[in-house]
C-alpha cells in the first residue's frame, strides 16, 4: 500500500514538471510572437485594488478604483490656436440662387476676413448690388444701377478650440451703400375724375448706414475650400433719400430684415 | 454595417434649403401694403355749435359732385352721410365739389375749393406709387357749411381724417 502511493506521489511530481517545462516553452515561444508597442508615458496608471477603507479597518471585498482623484487638469481658458491663423476669402453667391426663385435684386459680395487665434475674425465684405422689379399687381417699375456697398465687423466662433475647418459663429458688421434709382412706367389713376397720368421719378439718389447681426457656420470641404451659410438680421440707421421716392432696395441690405448668405471660401 | 456619424458637414448642408424656405415665407409677409394703394382725401362732417359742437353728425339728403367731372357724375346722390372720401384731380392743383342740399333745405348749395400741389411720390413696393396732396389750402361757401379746416397739410395713402366739415345745426339757430 506504501509503496502504491509513493509511486503515485512519484509519477505525479514527474508529471508536474513535464506540464510545467510545457508551460514555459509555450510561454517562451508565445513571447516571440508578441508585437511590441509603444511607450506611453501619458498611460494612466494600473487600478490598484484596495483592501482597507481611509480608517484602515479592512473591508469585506476588495475595491478596484478605476479613477486616480485630483488628475484632472482644470481647462485653460484662453485660445489654444496662434494669434495669427490664416486669411480667409470668400465669395458670396446666395442671391444668385434666390433670383432663379423669382426675387427682383440681388447682392454680389466678397469677403475676406482674418483668423486671429481661431477665435475671432475681423471681417470686410465689398460687393455690388442692383435691383429691378416691375410687380404684377402694382404701378411702377423700380430699377437701380449697379451700386456699391461695403461692410466692416467681426466674427465670434464658437468652436474656438476645435479644427480650423469648422466654424460656428456669430457677429456684427456696420454696412454703408449709395444708390442711384429710377421710378418709371408708373400708372395713377382718377376714376371719378375719369383721369390716368404716367409720372416717372428719376435718378433719386440715396446714402444709408444699417448693421447687420449675423449667425452662421463654415466648413471645410477640401483642402483650403470650404463651404458656409449665415443668416443675417439687418436693420437700418439712417437713410438718406428723396421724400418723394423712398429708396426700396439698399445695396447690402436688400429690401427686409431677414436674408440669408451662400458663400464658397478659400483659407490661405 | 456601422452607420457613420453624421457631421457639421452634413448638418450645414441640410440646414441651407431651410434657410432659404424660411426667407421666402418672409418675403411674402413684407410685400403686404398695410395703407392705401392710393391718396385718400377723408371727410368727415362735424357740428359746428350747439350743444353737439364738434360732434359727428349726419347730413341728410344730401347730393355731392365734383365741378367738371365727367359726365357730371355724382359722388353721393340724396344720401344721410356722416363723411366720404372726396377725390382729388390728379392732373390739376385745384378740385371743387358743390354740396346740395334736400328737404326743407332744398335749393340751397355749398361749394368746397381745394387747392394743393399734386405730387407724385414711391411710397413703397407693397403700396406702390400714388399722387400726394402737398400744402393744401380750402375755401368755402357758408350756407349750410360754417367752415373747413385741414389740419394735416398733405394728403397721403394712409388713412386718417384729412377734411374736417363743420356745418351749422338747428340747435345752433
Amino acid at each position: 500500500m506504501k509503496n502504491d502511493m509513493r509511486l503515485n506521489n512519484s509519477l505525479l511530481r514527474r508529471l508536474t514538471v513535464l506540464v510545467g517545462v510545457v508551460a514555459v516553452l509555450v510561454a517562451t515561444g508565445r513571447a516571440q510572437t508578441v508585437t511590441p508597442v509603444d511607450v506611453d508615458d501619458h498611460k494612466p496608471e494600473a487600478p490598484v485594488l484596495h483592501y482597507y477603507d481611509k480608517h484602515g479597518d479592512p473591508l469585506a471585498e476588495p475595491v478596484l478604483f478605476l479613477a486616480t482623484l485630483d488628475s484632472v487638469q482644470k481647462a485653460k481658458p484662453g485660445p489654444v490656436y496662434p494669434k495669427f491663423n490664416g486669411v480667409t476669402v470668400g465669395l458670396n453667391f446666395m442671391d444668385a440662387i434666390m433670383m432663379l426663385a423669382g426675387q427682383k435684386y440681388c447682392n454680389f459680395n466678397i469677403e475676406a476676413n482674418v483668423s486671429l487665434w481661431n477665435w475671432l475674425f475681423p471681417a470686410v465684405e465689398f460687393g455690388f448690388g442692383r435691383a429691378d422689379s416691375r410687380p404684377e399687381e402694382n404701378n411702377f417699375r423700380y430699377k437701380s444701377k449697379l451700386d456699391p456697398f461695403v461692410k466692416i465687423g467681426f466674427d465670434y466662433n464658437f468652436l474656438y478650440k476645435s479644427s480650423p475647418d469648422y466654424k460656428v459663429y456669430v457677429g456684427y458688421r456696420v454696412g454703408w451703400c449709395r444708390t442711384i434709382y429710377s421710378i418709371t412706367d408708373i400708372t395713377v389713376s382718377s376714376d371719378y375724375w375719369g383721369e390716368t397720368l404716367h409720372p416717372d421719378l428719376l435718378d433719386n439718389r440715396a446714402t444709408a448706414w444699417y448693421g447687420e447681426a449675423v449667425a452662421g457656420l463654415k466648413v471645410n470641404l477640401w483642402k483650403g475650400l470650404g463651404l458656409g451659410w449665415s443668416l443675417r438680421y439687418r436693420h437700418k440707421y439712417h437713410v438718406s433719400d428723396p421724400a418723394t421716392a423712398k429708396a426700396w432696395f439698399l445695396p447690402g441690405y436688400g429690401s427686409s430684415h431677414f436674408a440669408a448668405t451662400l458663400a464658397l471660401y478659400y483659407t490661405f | 454595417m456601422d452607420k457613420k456619424p453624421r457631421g457639421i458637414k452634413y448638418n450645414a448642408l441640410r440646414i441651407i434649403p431651410g434657410a432659404v424656405i424660411a426667407l421666402f415665407l418672409g418675403g411674402c409677409a413684407a410685400s403686404e401694403c398695410l395703407d392705401n394703394q392710393n391718396a385718400r382725401p377723408v371727410a368727415v362732417f362735424l357740428a359746428s355749435g350747439g350743444s353737439s359742437a364738434g360732434k359727428p353728425i349726419s347730413v341728410p339728403s344730401l347730393t355731392i359732385y365734383g365741378i367738371g367731372a365727367p359726365g357730371d357724375s355724382i359722388l353721393a346722390d340724396d344720401q344721410s352721410l356722416a363723411g366720404l372720401t372726396l377725390p382729388f384731380r390728379i392732373s390739376e392743383d385745384e378740385t371743387r365739389y358743390v354740396f346740395s342740399y334736400g328737404g326743407d333745405l332744398e335749393g340751397m348749395r355749398d361749394t368746397v375749393t381745394f387747392r394743393y400741389k399734386s405730387v407724385p411720390e414711391f411710397v413703397s413696393e407693397a403700396c406702390g406709387a400714388i399722387y400726394a396732396f402737398d400744402d393744401l389750402e380750402v375755401a368755402s361757401t357758408e350756407w349750410l357749411i360754417d367752415s373747413v379746416v385741414c389740419p394735416l397739410k398733405k394728403i397721403t395713402n394712409v388713412e386718417r381724417e384729412y377734411i374736417k366739415i363743420y356745418f351749422r345745426t338747428a340747435d345752433e339757430e
